[in-house]
């Protein structure tokens, strides 16, 4: 984004549901992506993020409830790339042109003038593969020339699904430091990716699906304070009573522990107040957007359960 | 409506580019074939552009199901018509768009067909032979012009309904033939009964008719079961595809 003359769009999601048969992909799932803010799009595989990624950009019919980008569906918008980049998927770029002529021709469709295609390809950092055709691209530089198709038209809304897949350690750097200054700019940010450390270090916001529907949504801060104390009680039922009375999130974790959204301290003055006897109380060693994400979608770290495989000795 | 975007988008790629030069070739080669040796092979030495046309043709029965099914499914098979959809998002424009392109670019290669016919029929015919027979125009504009218009207009139907390039050149292909063999079947048997079916699915007799304007209402069946049909459930089933 380079101008900001008028503030983005907002992305609102209502009551979004989809189903495949009997299956349901997205079930009732709202959520809202402010202007000024990288949203991450997390959940497990089969959780609905690109069957909403797809409704939210026209490529998919919703069942119920509504996507819009600025109050409008994505296709009522008249050249929906001057406002709105999307990459969805890198390998949707036809293999037989090259770099240049796919920017060239995105150009064109938008509207948008020729040069604007070699200032793209400058941006990705794909000038030295310009005259090369796509189908000789690594994934890393169809994942560079999928944002960059996503840039063409100067827009203030980027949807990027999994966008980190295939980059190198300088690509994911580079596009976080992208994403960050296109916020940081007025724009609109949603982040769909399973790389839960480049999720952290580059989103403000976290919405977390699983099975279709929303688990939690927030901002990163918050969600990750989610598992900052753990703490586990003689009456673990009564601790739970406790939490649900004063409205405090908790998570359950392994033997009986709790993931409390408290500081150890406001953990202590409540254990005092509802006179209940703690067993452990202290801020959870490692704690992240993984465990975050683990224990909110239900599903268990893999080192937990999975014994660490055996290296062969020399 | 963006045809300038679709043609530009279908001739800028290294497969198009194969496909166009081969056809130029094909084209250029029948057309010498047709016009050149014609001469040698009848008796009164002329060369006639109506037989011309019919030797050309032969390779653009294949070549128009091939560019027709490739302008208008190529991009559902190689998945680039996510990239399309998310910057044209209406999608009825973007068929429109597809089909005008493909018509272009048939009447472009009808166009330097019957000329290059007409070329090398006159270099054949006075240069070469005794004498070149250009008046036969008109049985080229009922008959073959009839003919390639049904396979363009079939190729479509197919390209649009299948939405696969695979799939849909074995039919704008295969279906055609399958529809001539038993055309032939039928006639060779006396089979009156199977001689209305395949009738019925006839569309280059059909077209024919209907150029020459000896057609009755059931040569509009076959433009019926094999263009209109197709293109219309295509239609339906391009707006609603899920795409991903």
């Amino acid at each position: 984004m380079t101008t900001t003359t008028s503030p983005a769009p907002t992305l609102e999601v209502r009551a979004l549901s989809k189903s495949y048969g009997a299956r349901p992909a997205v079930d009732g799932l709202s959520f809202e992506c402010r202007p000024g803010s990288v949203t991450g799009f997390l959940g497990p595989n089969g959780a609905g993020k690109s069957t909403t990624l797809r409704i939210l950009t026209g490529l998919a019919e919703a069942d119920q409830g509504t996507a819009l980008i600025g109050g409008r569906r994505y296709r009522e918008l008249d050249r929906p790339g001057r406002s709105i980049g999307v990459m969805l998927d890198a390998r949707a770029l036809h293999g037989g042109r090259t770099g240049i002529e796919t920017l060239r021709l995105a150009a064109r469709t938008l509207g948008m003038p020729a040069a604007r295609a070699e200032e793209v390809l400058e941006t990705v950092g794909l000038a030295d593969a310009a005259r090369k055709r796509v189908s000789g691209f690594s994934y890393g530089m169809r994942q560079r020339l999928g944002i960059g198709v996503a840039l063409i038209g100067d827009p203030s809304v980027l949807v990027l699904d999994e966008p980190a897949n295939g980059l190198d350690p300088e690509g994911i750097r580079w596009m976080r430091r992208l994403l960050r200054s296109f916020a940081d700019a007025g724009g609109t940010v949603l982040l769909s990716s399973h790389q839960l450390r480049e999720v952290e270090a580059t989103v403000d916001r976290l919405v977390v699906v699983s099975g279709g529907r929303l688990v939690r949504e927030g901002p990163l801060e918050e969600l990750t304070a989610v598992a900052g104390t753990r703490v586990t009680a003689l009456d673990a039922a009564a601790l739970r009573r406790a939490l649900d009375t004063h409205g405090i999130a908790f998570e359950p974790r392994a033997d009986g522990e709790l993931a409390v959204s408290l500081a150890p301290e406001d953990m202590g003055r409540l254990a005092l107040r509802e006179n209940l006897v703690l067993t452990s109380l202290g801020a959870g060693a490692g704690t992240g957007l993984e465990e975050v994400f683990f224990s909110l979608t239900g599903h268990v770290e893999p080192s937990a359960v999975e014994p660490a495989p055996v290296l062969p000795t020399a | 409506m963006r045809p300038d975007i679709d043609l530009r988008a279908f001739l800028d790629t290294r497969g198009a580019a194969i496909l166009l030069t081969l056809t130029l070739l094909a084209v250029l080669g029948f057309a010498a074939l047709g016009g050149l040796l014609q001469p040698a092979l009848t008796p009164d030495g002329s060369s006639d552009l109506e037989s011309t046309v019919f030797v050309l043709t032969l390779p653009l029965m294949l070549i128009i199901p091939a560019l027709t099914v490739w302008i208008t499914a190529g991009e559902w098979s190689d998945r680039s018509i996510q990239t399309t959809l998310l910057q044209r998002p209406g999608r009825l424009g973007v068929l429109s768009s597809k089909a005008v392109t493909a018509l272009v670019v048939f009447a472009v290669l009808v166009a330097l067909t019957i000329a290059l016919a007409a070329a090398s029929t006159w270099i054949g015919g006075e240069l070469i032979g005794q004498r070149a027979i250009l008046s036969s125009i008109e049985g080229v504009m009922t008959t073959q012009l009839a003919t390639l218009s049904a396979t363009f207009l079939f190729s479509l139907a197919m390209g649009v309904l299948l939405q696969s390039t695979v799939l849909g050149l074995v039919a704008a292909i295969g279906v055609p033939f399958m529809v001539g063999t038993a055309a032939n079947l039928a006639a060779a048997f006396g089979a009156e009964t199977l001689s209305d079916v395949v009738r019925a699915v006839d569309l280059t007799s059909a077209a024919v008719a209907l150029a020459e304007g000896t057609a009755g209402a059931f040569e509009l069946l076959p433009l019926g079961l094999l263009v209109v049909l197709p293109l219309a459930v295509g239609a339906r089933r391009w707006l609603h595809r899920e795409i991903g």
